[in-house]
């Protein structure tokens, strides 16, 4: 009995430790980039993400486009010079992706702002007010979330408008 | 509400393949080696049936292009056991793959055959990579496919038409296999407006279905040959 005791004990406590790590983990940006800063400056979101209006993806900034500003250093951020470190190496920055869909789903980031109207903050909440990058997505894009969203605003809810 | 339809006039088919190709191309299908392929596990969306009609010594080699039906009331739906398969409001009979199980009780089930089963995991030449399209979805090993009516140019027409703030027209979609025919044997159009080219030739003297008397009421129509 005592050594099944101490079996169950070392298992559960390896089990929380797994639990604990998982729920804790968030990847970290590289950069820490502050989205409120740019806002304030007049920096529109299609100036970094320059795809959304016209593809499936919204994009990323290439370092040539953060270099437009921040060529001369223009603040005391440590990471400035990480961009500029990336740029002089020929590198992008690795951004962490953080929403996913999977493979079979098709999603589409002009269908859904350019076409349906919706505002960036659907999906990924006040972002243009944050001061740190997002460490995980803002909202779990289940099947069901969508389709809420579908039924009510009456957009097309067929298995066949997203499953490809 | 559209009912997407197609046709295939047999008089003008040459048997060129030019389809399957596009096809292929197309919707990312996945090529099979010549082992595979003699087990019959290779994979066509359409595919070319040859058979031979009337009696020896008259007999003519015929070819016939074989799509999906997209019948009104498909055999493959009523006995997939998870729902996977269904036929929308359009009448396109669609797959979702992450519901698929692959038990192939689908395959099994169409009188026409146009289910295929995924053996392997997907595989490309090398030299191919990058050329795969965007807008459809790599059907991993264990689900089955089969032909959509390239659904993916439907929901791109209907983008454009709504960028353009105007109704869908049914010239704005059209599949692959039809944009490629170099012999303009095949026409697809919207069944439910009796002016379009599709309702007009399905009203023919030469028009036919397969296996018509089974009830499954596909809506690929033929124009036979050599009347």
């Amino acid at each position: 009995m005592k050594p099944f005791l101490i079996g169950l004990a070392i298992g559960t406590a390896i089990l929380l430790f797994f639990i604990n790590f998982g729920s804790s983990f968030r990847p970290e940006q590289p950069i820490s980039f502050n989205h409120k800063k740019h806002h304030e400056q007049g920096v529109e979101c299609a100036t970094c993400h320059s795809y959304f209006k016209e593809l499936t993806f919204s994009g990323m900034p290439k370092t040539a486009v953060c270099m437009e500003c921040h060529k001369d250093s223009i603040t005391k951020h440590p990471d400035e010079e990480k961009i500029k470190q990336f740029q002089k190496n020929g590198e992008e920055i690795p951004w962490k992706r953080l929403y996913q869909q999977p493979d079979d789903v098709f999603f589409s980031h002009r269908r859904h702002v350019a076409l349906a109207g919706m505002e960036c903050k659907s999906c990924h909440g006040d972002i243009g007010q944050s001061e740190k990058p997002p460490t995980k997505p803002w909202v779990k894009m289940t099947m069901k979330w969508c389709m809420d969203c579908h039924t009510k605003t009456k957009a097309n809810n067929d298995c066949l408008a997203c499953h490809v | 509400m559209h009912k997407w339809g197609m046709v295939i006039d047999l008089d003008r088919c040459s048997g060129c393949q030019t389809c399957m190709a596009a096809c292929h191309a197309e919707n990312n299908i996945a090529i099979i080696g010549p082992e595979e392929s003699a087990m019959g596990r290779t994979i066509h969306w359409i595919e070319l049936l040859p058979y031979i009609e009337g009696e020896y010594p008259h007999i003519k080699a015929r070819l016939l292009p074989r799509p999906c039906m997209h019948c009104e009331h498909p055999a493959c739906i009523k006995v997939c056991p998870v729902g996977a398969t269904y036929v929308n409001e359009e009448g396109l009979v669609g797959i979702v793959y992450s519901r698929c199980i692959g038990c192939r009780y689908c395959t099994t089930a169409c009188p026409y055959t146009v289910r295929s089963f995924n053996w392997y995991e997907p595989r490309w030449p090398k030299e191919m990579k990058g050329s795969l399209n965007r807008d459809v979805s790599i059907r991993g090993k264990g689900v089955v496919e089969k032909c959509s009516f390239c659904h993916h140019r439907l929901l791109k027409a209907r983008e454009r038409a709504k960028a353009e703030k105007r109704e869908l027209l049914s010239e704005d979609y059209i599949p692959a296999c039809v944009q490629a025919c170099p012999s303009n044997a095949m026409y697809f159009g919207d069944l439910n407006d009796p002016f379009s080219t599709v309702s007009i030739l399905s009203r023919e003297r030469r028009a036919f279905k397969l296996l018509e008397d089974l009830g499954t009421e596909p809506k690929v129509i033929y124009l036979s040959e050599g009347m």
